[in-house]
């Protein structure tokens, strides 16, 4: 870790979850241990195997971008839901970025895809396919004069961190990395890295998604990922629980500014703490199952500390990946206990997937957010439905209730579908 | 002002193309001025506007994959299917296939790509499954009767990040892994955060790329309605003209090209044959709102500009600029605009090479095909010929290399692209001891 | 209704196609995970391609219990307990002749168990329909 490299501290935060439209309701749900899911209305999902989900509740840009909504009004879910986190952000970290060189301002974001027009699809499809196979010159025809262009554009994603550039008007470097559940935190620690580097002064980053589609919900279903509890949809998230059956969708959207401390000092900013680690790894190993040794997490944790320059006793606090599958929570204990030691077992570690479900891409950086309230308030985030403790998963997960302690460090762990693996540490800004 | 602590060299190509598929053929195609333009073979075109693209044929991911491991195929589409094999080539050719000294935690992957599009076939059951006696589209027999048809491994097929995925476990890679979902800047965005990646030290080895086809009825589809696309289907190889008098609009494409960084130390030890030097890069955004490719020009000249800065390099050092130059009026004119403000007076002796005009646009992969295909220009010391150019748009005013291929007086260039909705990333490289 | 070895054979072409295998490698004693590299979700895969075969409904669970093998009272250490291996002969009877206490978890599932299974599932649809 070299001394003199540029220092990276928060200066905004801001998220739209299912817990709450905004930070300061989601941290108030979260430290009183509220579950987020119910029974899923954003389609009629009565047949689904899988029926609930933690959605964001009575979701409107126009609450959060009363004048000029409307020219977003075709982008995605996705991209809908970071522009309302960055209109928060902006405010709350009085950045006007029109007073600053543009260039030196960018955007890196973890953000997901949008969703297919099923209906239309489905319709070219059958429409398409005669005797058993599919006609594409049909389809083609079909295709071109049924879909919607602008729909289909705003798909791709790459276009919510274009849209929170143009609102914010951040001219710099501007990316998007989608790798699955790590891809938020991915983004946070490559914006970092951005900054310390020197190619920038300031990065909008996070990450936004909903896969609280039919499709997104099929996907999971297919693979038998996700929970299948839907006579008690509160009870259905329940990391490390013996009864964990699956992880439960949720969505939404979390933004943080990170500035180089001195830039941050000289505009007056409120600092909300610095990102001092920062590690990557790849499992290497299976699709969908970690590896059984836990290398990756083990890796990107060690990692994380080596780049901060700490010893695993200097944790306070770690946010666990926790999604509430059979194996994932189950390895993320022995990796735990493998970089930990015997302080495993005293580091408070909590999920608070446990309450707002999984929020894929942008889980990440609303649990990195997390991080930063406990930082702030000295309140750890509940674990909740913690009822009967698996065996396997036998460290202090902060079980249903939050609990006070002096978090000065913090650690956010967040590992992808595909074996990406990313960590950030965070710790309270003295100075 | 970037870290400029370690190198970052190029010991590795490997390449997936509508030229051919391994290095050599790619060459002889590209500095022949050839397209790889065809009409679209993988499927019936009819009913598109554009029945051509730069589509990969005779290609086999099973040569590509050992034995034990071709269990993987199954869940790979087409994209990841491309990339596997031009990642492969690319460790064989820097010599690290073999190598027993790899440090697996200290190699990793980072690619462009975007969310893939489900074989139609996948689907078809399902798409009739779903509809009442009346063709109404019911979501109650979506999930009763449409999920069922389903392959289960369905969704893991067609997420983004698959092409890093596999090739990591392929591999065993496992070093830092990434995706980049940026559309045509996603490939020179991976390249740029490899290299960051490895002068910070968090790795030696990376491989570096991008993988996407276009070449598929839902993608084409979308392609043809966003417009600006060549329906020139009686000319394929005539079809994509970047800055020519008659360039219509661009060509699909599709591709996956990887490139082996790693740090000058690692490089140096091992004895690698070295090909460049990735010496800058730089990355902005001018969001377009109206999303056609009315992209400000500040944007991709200031990307320019600081990409040059970032690599210590004067206008005179780029020996050929490795054009965007997509075939569309609106973007080559932009581009060209761009070219001229970022480098004034300079901008009429540069070279300008749009690979394109052979490759089509394989969207987030298109950077990497380019950025192989700069480096083997390089390698020849030959900035290619464009494969279609003839009379010039007088709108572009710039030095476009068509018939011959043309001696390079400085071996190194300068990689722009941009997408349509305003996001641009440039890379710089050079050869090593120019 | 199909004779073993025609069963045999269909379930022989299915795991070729789900595992990438050479049908020479699906003998019927060959194990699905130590033998044939399948991993979670190749099981998946091979349900729903068995499903297709032989036109039946295969409900989760049935042919392959993971939600037993999960739980740390059963298994020990990548082996079945005893209490493992009395859950599992009640939960696959068409296999209790090779489940014991002690059997590695990797060595549990066999291509006969399958053809086992879709045997006895293929009897109970002749005999409801009868």
């Amino acid at each position: 870790m070299a001394e003199s490299r540029r220092r990276v501290v928060v200066t905004g935060m801001a998220m739209v979850t299912p817990l709450g439209g905004d930070l300061e309701r989601t941290w108030q749900a979260a430290k009183e241990g509220r579950s987020g899911v119910d029974y899923i209305t954003r389609f009629d999902a009565s047949t689904f195997p899988t029926r609930i989900a933690a959605e964001v509740k009575n979701f409107s840009l126009a609450n959060y971008i009363p004048d000029g909504h409307e020219r977003y009004g075709s982008a995605g879910l996705n991209a809908q839901l970071a522009l309302a986190a960055t209109a928060m952000l902006l405010e709350s970290a009085r950045l006007d970025i029109s007073r600053l060189d543009p260039y030196r301002v960018g955007v890196y974001l973890g953000a997901g895809e949008g969703h297919q027009d099923l209906v239309t699809f489905m319709r070219l499809l059958r429409r398409a396919y005669q005797d058993g196979r599919i006609e594409t010159p049909v389809f083609n025809a079909g295709a071109v004069a049924e879909l919607d262009p602008v729909n289909e554009l705003e798909q791709s994603p790459n276009m919510a961190a274009v849209h929170v550039a143009g609102f914010a008007g951040a001219r710099g470097p501007n990316s998007n990395c989608l790798t699955a559940c790590a891809a938020s935190n991915q983004a946070i620690g490559e914006a970092v890295q951005l900054v310390r580097s020197g190619v920038a002064d300031v990065m909008l980053s996070g990450g936004a998604h909903s896969m609280i589609h039919p499709l997104g919900v099929t996907g999971f279903n297919l693979l038998t990922a996700l929970s299948t509890r839907n006579d008690e949809p509160t009870k259905a998230s329940r990391p490390f629980d013996l009864g964990r059956d699956g992880f439960v969708l949720g969505e939404g959207a979390g933004m943080v500014v990170l500035e180089e401390l001195e830039h941050a000092l000289r505009r007056g900013a409120t600092i909300h703490g610095e990102v001092i680690g920062y590690g990557l790894s790849a499992d290497a190993f299976r699709l969908t199952d970690p590896h059984e040794d836990g290398r990756g997490a083990v890796q990107a944790m060690v990692h994380a500390l080596r780049d901060a320059g700490l010893r695993p006793e200097d944790i306070d606090y770690i946010n666990a990946h926790g999604t509430s599958t059979r194996e994932g929570d189950a390895v993320e204990t022995l990796a735990i206990k493998k970089v930990f030691g015997d302080y495993a077992y005293k580091v408070p570690v909590s999920s608070t997937k446990s309450m707002m479900g999984h929020l894929i891409a942008a889980a990440g950086v609303v649990e990195f957010i997390l991080c930063l309230l406990a930082i702030r308030d000295g309140i750890i985030p509940p674990t909740i439905n913690l009822e009967t403790p698996d065996p396997e998963c036998d460290l202090d997960y902060v079980p249903n209730e939050a609990r006070a302690a002096d978090v000065r460090i913090a650690l956010s762990n967040s590992f992808g579908f595909g074996g990406q693996n990313a960590c950030l540490i965070v710790r309270r800004f003295d100075g | 002002m970037s870290d400029q602590g370690r190198r970052v060299l190029i010991t590795g190509l490997g390449i997936v193309s509508p030229l051919g598929c391994d290095l050599q053929s790619v060459w002889e195609q590209l500095s022949a001025g050839r397209s790889g333009i065809r009409r679209i073979e993988a499927f019936d075109p009819e009913g598109l506007p554009s029945q051509i693209a730069g589509e990969v044929i005779g290609y086999s991911a099973r040569k590509y994959v050992d034995r034990q491991q071709r269990k993987a195929l199954k869940v790979m589409c087409r994209d990841t299917l491309l990339a596997i094999g031009a990642a492969r080539m690319a460790l064989e050719d820097a010599g690290l296939l073999e190598w027993a000294g790899l440090d697996r935690e200290r190699t990793g992957v980072v690619f462009g790509a975007t969310m893939m599009s489900s074989e139609l076939e996948e689907l078809a059951e399902a798409a009739v499954a779903c509809h009442d006696e009346q063709g109404q589209f019911s979501l109650k027999l979506w999930g009763e009767r449409s999920i069922p048809t389903m392959p289960p491994l369905w969704m893991l097929k067609y997420l983004p990040n698959m092409p890093a995925c596999h090739v990591s476990i392929l591999y065993d890679l496992q070093g830092p892994n990434n995706t980049i979902t940026m559309e045509e800047a996603a490939s020179n965005l991976a390249f740029a955060e490899a290299m960051r990646i490895i002068q910070r030290g968090d790795a030696d080895v990376m491989l570096a790329g991008g993988a996407e086809s276009n070449v598929h009825p839902l993608r084409m589809a979308r392609l043809c309605l966003l417009g600006d696309i060549s329906t020139r289907n009686d000319d394929p190889a005539g079809a994509c003209r970047p800055f020519d008098r008659d360039h219509c609009g661009l060509v699909a494409g599709e591709g996956a090209a990887v490139v082996v960084l790693e740090s000058e130390e690692h490089a140096r030890r091992r004895g690698a044959r070295v090909y460049a030097e990735l010496s800058g890069e730089a990355a902005t955004c001018v969001a377009n709102a109206d999303r056609s490719w009315q992209v400000a020009v500040e944007a991709i000249a200031e990307v320019i500009r600081r990409a040059l800065a970032s690599a210590g390099a004067d206008p005179e050092d780029i020996g050929f600029y490795n054009a965007h130059g997509n075939g569309s009026v609106v973007a080559d004119r932009v581009e060209a605009a761009a070219l001229r403000e970022a480098l004034g007076s300079k901008a009429g002796g540069v070279p300008v090479v749009p690979f394109k005009s052979h490759f089509g646009s394989a969207g987030t992969a298109c950077g990497a095909l380019e950025f192989v295909a700069g480096v083997l220009g390089l390698q020849h010391g030959q900035a290619p010929p464009s494969a279609a150019y003839r009379e010039p748009d007088p709108e572009c005013g710039l030095d476009v290399v068509h018939g011959e291929p043309r001696p390079l007086a400085v071996r190194s260039f300068l990689s722009v692209n941009f997408d349509r909705v305003g996001q641009c990333a440039a890379l710089f490289v050079r050869a090593v001891g120019d | 209704m199909p004779t073993r070895e025609e069963i045999f054979q269909k379930v022989q072409e299915t795991l070729v196609d789900a595992l990438v295998v050479e049908p020479e490698e699906v003998t019927r004693e060959a194990t699905l995970t130590g033998d044939l590299g399948a991993e979670s979700i190749d099981f998946l895969d091979i349900v729903f391609r068995l499903e297709k075969a032989f036109n039946i409904k295969i409900p989760r669970g049935d042919l392959f219990p993971e939600e037993v093998l999960d739980d740390p009272k059963y298994v020990a250490d990548g082996k079945l307990t005893a209490e493992g291996a009395e859950e599992l002969k009640r939960r696959m009877p068409w296999a209790a002749d090779h489940i014991r206490e002690g059997l590695e978890i990797q060595d549990l599932f066999t291509v006969d168990m399958i053809v086992s299974f879709i045997e006895s599932k293929l009897n109970q649809m002749a005999a409801s329909q009868n």
